[in-house]
């Protein structure tokens, strides 16, 4: 086998990790690294430690087993507000793609949600509901449900007629038609309002926690920033990283390549949040 | 060949064909300036076995009939019934309506719902009879026009049909690609000896392919000419030339 | 259709169907209408407030010029972060853009920053900044700067490859093929890209603000919850989204309709975060 097809081959199957570029990867990965020793030794120490004085702090953290509890609480808003606003917004998003008039009765509801600052939606969702977990689900509902409707709404819309029609002809059966046709065919709109549902509901419930909890990553965040205690807000930031981008690459990235692959000339490896 | 079970425990495609009958056929649509009639009382018989064209100019309505014939879309009056009764009809479209993400093996796979016979033995048989053998796994966007539009017959042939209908299968190809498809499908037409209802607006195309072409104009079949000429048939001898010119005459005369 | 003349009564039904303006205007009237009886018909006007109020709110925040006041600090700081992050942005985006070596060693760098939560940015941003000015306009510069890089990589992948080898096939010099094909070709999306910072500009900016400013429409939605006010959270939220579509629709959407007036897609319909 020629060297070529070895590489594409070994691509096809790693999925997007590009192994060929793996050279100019390495060299981003160290400017990272020399660049945040740069800017810690131009700054004073307590806003700025060096990346070893901040994994110290993160592994202490570890040990007094602070971090998986707040870790979860976080991770519980989440998985509920998250799991909320696909539902909603799912649903409205298929009645935007059906019908006219509901498309036209929707948007204005979208546009607002979409256009107010996020820390809006935090302070009403812990007006109303106070110290609870119903506050950051409902400010997750009013940023993620909007974004994820006006993107299965693109995908309902961009069904192809043509293959309906084809399915009906050879007399394929109703459910056959929406698992092999309708659902791969807004699979891509799906996975990206999975994608993007996902980081707003990450960024949206920490920012609620300022004001409606005692636990969770952000409110540990706020907290440290508070004390003026920033050794510690740096770690919690670099736990918080680390599983968000865990997450990116361990679960997004290799979904966004499976639900792409049959499209000739997306560049898989580099489809980045819009 | 393929194995398909029939009903009296029989092996392989059936040489059986399908009659159409179609009988005092009309349709009409609802437009914003009215009603539009596009063809009204049309009387259609076709033999089993036969190559029947329809030739029309855009517009004429000829892809409409094929939709009424395929249960798509429902006549405005009239009636179309088979011979036998439960025939199975596959059809060809124009652009070849492939599920994009799915291989061309799943792409025939998708059509064989209520078919637990299916195999991908069989599959690969048809895409083998098109000429794709080494396409299997390939995904649409992955193939050339002519290729798709072959997937899209062999998808077509795959259910085993008693009647095809095409509607202008080659229409969106470059002429060398439709040219040999246009003698594959002669070819595996004779193999299988379907009934093949073909729509074009190609009047070589009529003659090359077809034993009788109908022309469908101004909302009627005023033609029903009978292609007597032996098959092969190439397009530049003078019985060619001359069954032409009387066809063209007859479409003029309209 | 029959051929019977349709009566004006009809004619507004199906107007009520089908126009725009007046789905809009029954989708605002329905809101109000059944959040108003909500509130007062199950006594739950201090859970949620109601219409009324938060008019009544509006009108005092308008008349008193307050709104204005801070709104003009917001406006302040997003448009300086804004600006200062497009001219980073833009110039290495379409770096980035051009070179392969580069693509690759810092794609990981624009994954990565969209992904940042932008708490985490507001929170750093002010450890080094503290309270004032900086800290928002330095979020917004933080926080929309991938997102520009992102639109301007993307954008050069999208220049169309046979303009180029036309343009090669004249020889045509390297000037001339940035100027004339290069950057019209990335034109629109640059505007996209810069439409789209701007929107993330004002969320960076408005959350800095609950953290690290004494003024601004951030700071006062923060003073809301800490007076318990929903309807003054509602009414600062009305204000700033009506701001908002003003500048999107009324000013942004007419720029980019004039400027490029030659091309036949119509851009997005929402901007979202």
């Amino acid at each position: 086998m020629s060297a070529d097809t070895t590489r594409a081959d070994l691509r096809t199957r790693l999925g997007d990790v590009d192994v060929t570029g793996w050279p100019a990867r390495v060299v981003g990965v160290v400017v990272f690294f020399v660049g945040w020793f740069a800017v810690a030794s131009v700054f004073p120490n307590e806003l700025m430690p060096f990346p070893v004085e901040t994994l110290e702090v993160v592994y202490s953290l570890f040990q007094s087993g602070k971090v998986v509890p707040q870790v979860a609480a976080t991770l519980k808003r989440i998985f509920w507000g998250f799991l909320a606003s696909m539902f909603l917004g799912i649903q409205m998003g298929v009645l935007m793609g059906l019908d006219q008039y509901q498309r036209k009765f929707i948007t204005p509801h979208i546009v607002i949600g979409l256009s107010a600052p996020l820390i809006a939606w935090s302070v009403i969702a812990t007006l109303i509901f106070g110290f609870s977990i119903y506050a950051p689900i409902l400010a997750t509902i009013l940023t993620a449900a909007p974004f994820i409707a006006i993107t299965v709404w693109k995908g309902v819309e961009d069904i192809d007629t043509d293959l309906l029609e084809m399915s009906n002809s050879f007399g394929i059966s109703r459910r056959r038609t929406i698992f092999k046709v309708v659902l791969p065919s807004v699979a891509p709109e799906l996975f990206t309002s999975f994608r993007f549902g996902l980081s707003l509901s990450w960024k949206i419930v920490t920012i609620t926690e300022i004001f409606a909890s005692n636990s969770g990553i952000g409110y540990q965040i706020i907290r440290a920033y508070g004390f003026v205690r920033f050794d510690e807000a740096w770690a919690w930031a670099v736990i918080f990283m680390g599983i968000v981008l865990l997450l990116e690459y361990g679960l997004i990235k290799p979904v966004q390549w499976r639900v792409l692959r049959y499209r000739p000339d997306t560049d898989i490896s580099f489809v980045g949040g819009r | 060949m393929a194995s398909h079970t029939h009903d009296d425990g029989s092996d392989g495609p059936t040489e059986a064909a399908g009659a159409i009958h179609i009988e005092d056929l009309t349709k009409q649509f609802d437009t914003d300036e009215g009603v539009e009639r596009v063809f009204e009382n049309v009387d259609i018989d076709i033999e089993p076995g036969s190559f029947v064209t329809l030739l029309g100019r855009s517009g004429s309505g000829k892809s409409t009939i094929l939709k009424l014939v395929s249960g798509v879309m429902k006549p405005t009056s009239g009636d179309i019934w088979f011979e036998p009764d439960n025939v199975e009809i596959g059809y060809v479209f124009q652009s070849p309506r492939l599920l994009p993400w799915n291989t061309c093996l799943d792409n025939i796979e998708f059509v064989h719902e209520h078919n637990p016979g299916y195999t991908e033995e069989m599959g690969k048989e048809y895409l083998d009879l098109v000429g794709l053998s080494e396409h299997y796994h390939k995904y649409p966007s992955q193939l050339s026009g002519g290729q798709r539009q072959r997937v899209g017959i062999a998808r077509a042939l795959s259910i085993d049909p008693d009647i095809l209908l095409m509607d202008e299968p080659f229409s969106n190809l470059d002429e060398i690609t439709a040219e040999e498809l246009r003698a594959e499908l002669l070819s595996i037409w004779q193999q299988l000896n379907k009934t093949i209802f073909f729509v074009t607006h190609d009047i070589d195309e009529a003659i090359e392919l077809s034993d009788r072409i109908l022309m469908l104009g101004e909302g009627q079949i005023y033609a029903d000419l009978e292609v007597t000429l032996e098959r092969p048939r190439s397009l530049d001898s003078e019985e060619f030339l001359a069954f032409r010119q009387r066809a063209i005459d007859t479409f003029h005369d309209v | 259709m029959s051929g019977v003349t349709p009566s004006p009564l009809d004619r507004f039904r199906a107007a009520m169907r089908t126009n725009e303006v007046l789905i809009f205007a029954q989708s605002i009237a329905t809101v109000i209408v059944v959040w108003y009886l909500i509130a007062h018909g199950l006594g739950l006007i201090e859970m949620i407030s109601s219409p009324e109020l938060i008019f009544a709110e509006v009108y005092e925040l308008l008349t008193t010029g307050v709104f204005f006041v801070h709104l003009v600090d917001t406006m302040r700081r997003t448009l300086f972060g804004f600006a200062i992050g497009v001219l980073i942005a833009t110039p290495i985006g379409i770096a980035i853009g051009l070179s392969d070596f580069l693509k690759t060693a810092f794609k990981d760098y624009v994954t990565v920053g969209l992904a940042l939560p932008d708490l985490l940015v507001v929170v750093f941003v002010a450890m080094l900044f503290g309270i004032g000015d900086l800290t928002p306009a330095g979020a917004a510069v933080v926080l929309a700067i991938p997102y520009m890089l992102q639109t301007l990589i993307e954008g050069v992948d999208d220049i169309d490859a046979n303009l180029i080898e036309m343009g090669a096939s004249f020889d045509t010099s390297r000037r001339r093929q940035l100027r004339r094909v290069v950057i019209p070709s990335l034109l629109p999306e640059w505007f996209g890209g810069v439409r789209y910072s701007l929107a993330i500009s004002w969320k960076a900016v408005t959350l800095a603000e609950v953290v690290a400013a004494e003024t601004g429409v951030g700071f006062m939605i923060r003073r809301q919850m800490d007076t318990l006010s929903l309807t003054g959270a509602f009414a600062w939220t009305v204000l700033f989204i009506v701001i908002l579509l003003v500048i999107e629709y009324g000013l942004l959407r007419q720029l980019e309709r004039m400027a490029f007036s030659w091309r036949e897609e119509v851009s997005d319909v929402v901007v979202a975060p």
